[in-house]
């Protein structure tokens, strides 16, 4: 008795887990399929073909949305990260006049939805003469309270002795930072690193306020502009650029799946 | 029909044997006591029995059924939790009454043994509080009476003092006792401790090393080990134990250490003949003297001790002396009680020695 | 003091530099473009309180707030209930665990650009796989993204699909602090399993509970690129979001002052119903 339930249990999850990966599969496979096998079940195309990579290709800039997404993706990453543990560093371990301040503010700044700040934000980027430039891309997202946060609470536990003797040893606090705490916050900022990067990525509304040049578009704006212009044409070409924005997170979820859920997850739930 | 019986009960996790061959009948009413170090199989065998865990081979009955396979809510059994296992969002009158509200019986005789079960352990102030604000004991008594309104065929009980101070503990080890006793239902009972063993069981079953060592009343356990390692667990301060030999030179069967002879005349041993044996005696059977110097003749039983450590509390001390390689302990009720330094005499009754073979059981 | 009083100050220039221009002033500005009309090529002028007037009789607007209710109304209960059945399911040894882990998370890291599209292909009413697939076990097809009774429902179905993962996590933590002790307690007691779930695990699991609520109504009232991208806020304005018109209003018809307007609106809402859930499920949740 017991075993039936547990093969009830098996084929249950079975069944949910294939509800989330079948139509990745089936949208693999429609991309490779010519016109007229478009919308059939099949998972493999009885007559593969690659037209629709090539016709998404040269409708529209994907190569150069792949670049801008991955330049600003990683920009921002980066100034995350050293930004952000700057700051984190200076409010786990440095005692300054207004830190309460700051960090309260920074709690604050969570519970304030995005589309409050979109507008104002919007009309300043527009005076600052920064539509259609990375610097409207880039700069808004600097810094990022949920990575400061974060970081600050790996900070706090590094023990005092470690800044101390450092200290003695005539080391500033930004050698500090980047010599002793950082190789010991490894997977912190990994963590950090995963959401920040992901979060950038897949960011579309944003995109879509400050940029209409295609040339300058990221990946998710191109592909949303593309298949809702008609640029497509057909559900196989939209869904071929739909896989190219796919395609090299899923390879990386892959391998880092761990570390993807723990990030997402654990920046979800402190959001 | 005994209410509980295990029918050559085995337990194996992936290649390793946790319990192997477990073979009992419990008598009706009564408190059995399963004791043992950890890694005896003790719990395994109630959670064998209570259904939280499957069996890998034997039976097991609760009165004429055959609940091997059955699940723990079709055994009518009821268990307290060395955790007390409470229900941390319910207040304590909804713990006490959760299984019969499950099994839909009339409010009125919710009503009337949530009542019933309060009022026996002292619980009546306490019903609207949650189990954060309940103390260990408290806990503890909840969780009892969790398992008395239930009525069921066989109580068990996982370690359930463990988690308590020792005043406590000594204290609900009475009240555990007295109440078995007045509900009459068969108790399995589960512990490290052997003074609770010896205290409350009816009959006490000796666990080590996933086997049965022995099973009896706790006097006969006490007085008649079977085996070297229930003699030693059995007993506080546990027995002496002292390696040598025993021959037979013509005198009558003689146990020989180094540094003690003692005559013994139970023991049987061919003439002529010698053997390797464990002499074991317990401390409150030695009769301990402090030495006076130019004694009368040395008795071939005693031994020559020299006194390291007197534990003294209150009515016995407990004296640990020195004889040759030995070191042993005596308990002494009487006065005068020696100091530490002091040269004595002890000598080891005859009658009270036990004798264990290289094997570790005991000789006739 | 001072050396490490000016280095803590130094590091948290550059955060604190950011958060007055890129959140305090947002903030303020956008109150004070509520007062304001801006097109943002003639220079701004003074709008009085006609923003919040229009916004009140803005049949648009309360459409698209009407709509979020419809949404809610489904992805709520579907999300707790999704999350919470596989959440327990997994929770147990199993074979395999991390894989079915992994495969229910997949959708949330994936951008929500690409699942809308992706959706749209599944719900195409001809060639979708959906339809195909209830073509193929003998049911009609549904239009489901054409027909204004399920256009709303239909993305709910994939915001639940999407975000599932997600809240298994959040469950999957909560469950872990449910005391082994206590369900083997109760199993002992006679509860079948759903009587188990019913009376230990899902108490037990409000805080959670609350969390999926409160994420879930959060991310209900941002819904704005499936709705953009898959219907373009019909059939009908069924699916027309909030975020949808706000963007809509700042980027086509260039009224910053009233989508202003709706951002602070939208942001009220949001405070609001929350401080309403929290306030009826934390009092649950203190007793």
């Amino acid at each position: 008795m017991r075993t039936l339930r547990r093969v009830a249990l098996y084929a249950g999850l079975t069944l949910a887990a294939l509800t989330f990966i079948y139509p990745f599969l089936w949208m693999a496979a429609t991309t490779l399929k010519p016109p007229f096998e478009v919308g059939t079940l099949a998972l493999i195309p009885e007559r593969p073909t690659l037209d629709n990579y090539r016709t998404m290709w040269a409708r529209a800039p994907f190569g150069r949305a792949l670049l801008n997404s991955a330049l600003v993706a990683t920009t921002i990453t980066a100034a995350v990260l050293v930004l952000g543990s700057m700051t984190a560093y200076a409010m786990a371990r440095l005692r300054f006049r207004g830190r309460p301040v700051l960090q309260a503010v920074t709690l604050g700044v969570l519970l304030v939805p995005g589309q409050l700040t979109l507008i104002p934000l919007y009309t300043l980027i527009v005076q600052l003469g920064w539509i259609d430039t990375y610097a409207a891309l880039v700069v808004p997202y600097l810094l990022n309270a949920t990575a400061i946060l974060m970081l600050r609470q790996f900070f706090v536990q590094i023990p005092q002795s470690l800044i101390d003797s450092a200290r003695m040893d005539g080391m500033g606090e930004l050698r500090i930072l980047f010599t002793i705490f950082w190789p010991l916050a490894k997977p912190a900022l990994a963590i950090v690193a995963i959401f920040t990067f992901m979060g950038s990525w897949n960011e579309v509304l944003w995109p879509l306020l400050v940029v209409r040049d295609q040339r300058l578009m990221t990946l998710p704006q191109l592909l949303t502009v593309f298949a809702l212009g008609g640029g497509a044409g057909s559900m196989g070409v939209s869904l071929a650029s739909a896989m190219v924005l796919v395609v090299p997170v899923v390879v990386a979820y892959v391998f880092l799946q761990r570390y993807f859920i723990e990030s997402m997850a654990g920046a979800g739930i402190k959001g | 029909m005994p209410p509980v019986s295990f029918q050559h009960v085995s337990k194996r996790f992936g290649g390793a044997t946790v319990v192997d061959d477990f073979d009992l009948e419990i008598a009706d009413g009564e408190l059995l006591v399963l004791v043992g170090g950890s890694g005896s199989g003790k719990s395994t065998i109630l959670r064998m029995l209570a259904g939280l865990e499957s069996v890998t081979a034997g039976t097991i009955r609760i009165g004429e059924r055959d609940v091997t396979a059955l699940p723990p809510r079709q055994r009518d059994v009821a268990m307290v939790f060395q955790d007390y296992a409470l229900y941390p969002h319910m207040t304590v009158r909804e713990n006490l009454s959760l299984g019969l509200r499950l099994r839909r019986m009339p409010r009125q005789e919710i009503d009337r043994r949530v009542g019933w079960a309060a009022a026996t352990l002292a619980l009546e102030p306490l019903l609207g509080r949650k189990p954060k604000q309940l103390s260990g004991g408290q806990q503890q008594r909840v969780a009892m009476g969790r398992a008395m309104v239930r009525e069921p065929a066989v109580f068990l009980f996982d370690e359930p003092l463990s988690n308590l101070d020792a005043a406590l503990r000594a204290q609900m080890r009475i009240e555990i006792g007295s109440l078995q006793r007045r509900l009459k239902t068969t108790a399995v009972y589960v512990t490290h401790d052997q003074v609770e063993a010896m205290t409350l069981g009816d009959r006490i079953v000796v666990l080590a090393n996933t086997r049965i060592q022995q099973v009896g009343r706790p006097i006969e356990i006490y007085r008649a080990p079977v085996n070297r390692f229930v003699a030693g667990f059995i007993g506080t301060p546990p027995m002496n134990f002292l390696e040598g030999r025993l021959h037979d030179d013509g005198g009558g069967p003689v146990f020989v250490a180094d540094g003690a002879r003692v005559k013994l005349l139970r023991a049987r041993i061919a003439a002529g003949s010698s053997q390797p044996v464990t002499l074991g005696v317990r401390p409150e059977d030695l009769r301990l003297d402090i030495a006076t110097p130019g004694a009368g003749e040395d008795s071939a039983d005693a031994l020559a001790g020299r006194v390291v450590l007197v534990e003294r509390l209150g009515g016995t001390s407990h004296v640990h002396f020195d004889a040759g390689q030995h070191r042993l302990i005596a308990s002494v009720t009487h006065d005068p009680v020696p100091n530490v330094g002091d040269a004595v005499t002890v000598q080891v009754p005859a009658e009270r020695a036990h004798l264990f073979g290289a094997d570790g059981r005991a000789l006739a | 003091m001072r050396a490490e009083e000016r280095s803590g100050w130094l590091l948290a220039m550059p955060y604190a530099v950011f958060l007055l221009a890129f959140v305090a002033y947002p903030i303020v500005f956008a109150v004070v473009l509520v007062f304001l009309h801006w097109d943002l090529v003639t220079s701004p002028s003074f709008a009085g309180l006609d923003n919040v007037r229009l916004l009140t009789h803005d049949g648009r607007f309360w459409r698209a707030v009407g709509n979020t209710f419809v949404f809610l109304a489904i992805h709520i209960p579907l999300q707790i209930v999704s999350a919470l059945a596989l959440a327990v399911a997994l929770n147990r040894r199993l074979a395999f665990r991390a894989f079915w882990r992994a495969a229910f998370f997949l959708p949330v890291v994936i951008s929500g650009a690409v699942v809308a599209v992706l959706w749209n292909a599944l719900y195409a009413t001809d060639v979708g796989l959906i339809n195909r697939l209830l073509v193929r076990v003998g049911l009609a097809p549904v239009a489901w993204l054409t027909d204004p009774r399920t256009a709303m429902p239909a993305i709910a179905a994939m915001v639940t699909w999407k975000n599932v993962g997600f809240y298994v996590i959040i469950y999957l933590a909560g469950l872990q602090y449910i005391p082994r002790s206590a369900q083997e307690a109760i199993e002992l007691e006679g509860a079948t399993a759903w009587q188990r779930f019913r009376h230990l695990t899902l108490p037990l699991l409000l805080p959670q509970t609350i969390l999926v609520l409160t994420l879930s109504t959060i991310n209900g009232f941002q819904l704005f690129i499936e709705p953009y991208v898959m219907t373009g806020g019909g059939p009908l304005r069924r699916t027309y979001s909030i975020v949808l018109y706000l963007y809509t209003n700042a980027f086509f018809y260039q009224k910053m002052g009233y989508a202003a307007t709706i951002g602070v609106a939208l942001a009220l809402m949001i405070g609001g119903v929350v401080a309403i859930q929290r306030r009826l499920l934390g009092s649950a949740e203190a007793r």
